[in-house]
């Protein structure tokens, strides 16, 4: 008797234990801290969602009401692999939150982007009060651009930007329609999303902040250039230099907006 | 290819599962006689039962506790099977389905959904490979609504009263006014049949 009764009061104990939200961050360096958090998506999916914050010495939020936008990670790169633009951004102000979606692949499981968006808004945990409700960007890198922009269409989001990318060309019109605040970033040695195919899929697109970025190549915008120097495709810049024009373009264009 | 299989092993490992009707009546041969299973997955844990409507085994009702131990939410499906082929080497049923969550959080949501399948089964009562096919729609009071879509495919053995099986499906979640989720699901089940 006493075995199934274990059971159940520990089933009963696991299934009133809601998302997580820590109270407090990771330092990742000075003035930048990192939390893991879950979100719910589709109703009943529990999403992974790490946020990279701008912070005090002890691991707690330095902004309130500030600035947050939404990463959606390119078609299998791991979302780790973009931590130094959100560092880059924290660095700044900016409240940076990346979805963990299945098989590295967002575009099977474009809620999450949203659910990450809604963990921004409500601030559970440390969370509480940091980013501005109507302040929330999304911004996607690759294929994660196609699914950026998609969640810019379901509303909820104050500007959408696309790094070395664009949005589904059947989006389009419902974006322009939408009016929103829009990026795009292409780097003119980008040999998977090449410039004129960028810049005509782009071409339809009103309105667009088009920022070309010199000698920037596609996995420039992760941490590690390796994929394109391999496949012998050579950066312009170095990496260091292509992560520093990124961030300071996406954030110039964050900070321009209320 | 090379890629290939691992993404669909990794889509398939790592979907997430729920949104789906009875494990225990998504079969194409009804039960004739009542049936007591567990089962258990990558993504959940249950029990449930099924009751023949009537000794001829024209139908049966059932009843399947849930846990998703991943995504931690609760879930209880009611079933109601429909054998609307004689049992042969091709055995067609029908199900219905009402289904019921909880998912906790800050707030708490209760969900609802209803679903219909067909199942066909391949083989006899001792073994049988089945396919099965379901629709659903389901709602949630913290306000997301979602239209589960599956394919199902399982292998299904007998030894006497003792009943095995393994069991899975794949599909998504069309979310209306947004877009979908991919989801998937493999159990095995293990039982006894009266």
């Amino acid at each position: 008797m006493a075995r199934p009764l274990a059971l159940a009061l520990s089933t009963l104990a696991l299934v009133a234990c809601g998302p997580a939200a820590p109270a407090r961050g990771t330092l990742l360096e000075d003035g930048v801290a990192e939390a893991w958090f879950e979100a719910r998506a589709n109703a009943t999916d529990l999403v992974q969602v790490q946020v990279v914050f701008p912070s005090d010495a002890e691991g707690f939020p330095r902004v309130r009401a500030g600035r947050g936008l939404v990463f959606i990670q390119g078609g299998l790169v791991a979302e780790e692999r973009y931590v130094w633009l959100a560092r880059a951004l924290a660095a700044r102000g900016v409240v940076v939150a990346l979805p963990r979606h299945l098989a590295d692949l967002a575009f099977f499981s474009i809620e999450n982007g949203r659910a990450a968006g809604g963990l921004l808004r409500d601030g559970p945990g440390l969370l509480a009060g940091a980013v501005g409700a109507d302040r929330i960007a999304v911004a996607g890198h690759s294929l994660g651009a196609v699914v950026a922009g998609k969640l810019m269409l379901g509303r909820g989001f104050s500007s959408v930007s696309y790094l070395a990318g664009y949005p589904d060309a059947a989006d389009v019109s419902g974006l322009n329609a939408q009016r929103g605040p829009a990026l795009a970033l292409a780097g003119t040695a980008d040999c998977t999303a090449k410039l004129p195919v960028v810049l005509e899929s782009l071409s339809g697109l009103e309105p667009l902040q088009l920022v070309q970025l010199e000698g920037v190549t596609h996995y420039q915008f992760t941490d590690s250039d390796a994929a394109d120097v391999s496949s012998g495709c050579t950066p312009g810049v170095a990496l260091d230099t292509a992560h520093a024009r990124i961030a300071d373009a996406l954030f110039s264009f964050l900070e321009a907006r209320p | 290819m090379r890629r290939a299989l691992p993404l669909a092993a990794a889509l398939l490992l790592g979907a997430p599962a729920g949104a789906e009707t009875g494990w225990l009546t998504s079969r194409g041969r009804v039960s004739a006689e009542p049936r007591a299973e567990v089962f258990g997955g990558l993504h959940s844990v249950g029990a449930g039962g099924a009751l023949p409507v009537s000794a001829g085994g024209a139908g049966a009702f059932g009843l399947e506790l849930a846990f998703d131990f991943v995504n931690r939410f609760a879930e209880a499906r009611l079933t109601r099977a429909w054998q609307l082929t004689a049992p042969r080497f091709a055995t067609l049923s029908a199900t219905g389905a009402l289904n019921g969550f909880f998912v906790p959080g800050s707030p708490a949501a209760l969900g609802a959904g209803a679903h219909a399948g067909l199942n066909l089964a391949l083989g006899g009562r001792a073994f049988s490979f089945d396919l099965s096919v379901d629709a659903g729609a389901e709602g949630f009071s913290t306000g997301p609504s979602r239209v589960p879509l599956r394919l199902g495919a399982g292998l299904n053995a007998r030894f006497g009263h003792f009943v095995l099986a393994a069991l899975g499906r794949a599909g998504a979640d069309v979310v209306p006014g947004h877009f979908f989720s991919v989801r998937a699901e493999a159990v095995l089940a293990a039982g006894w049949a009266w």
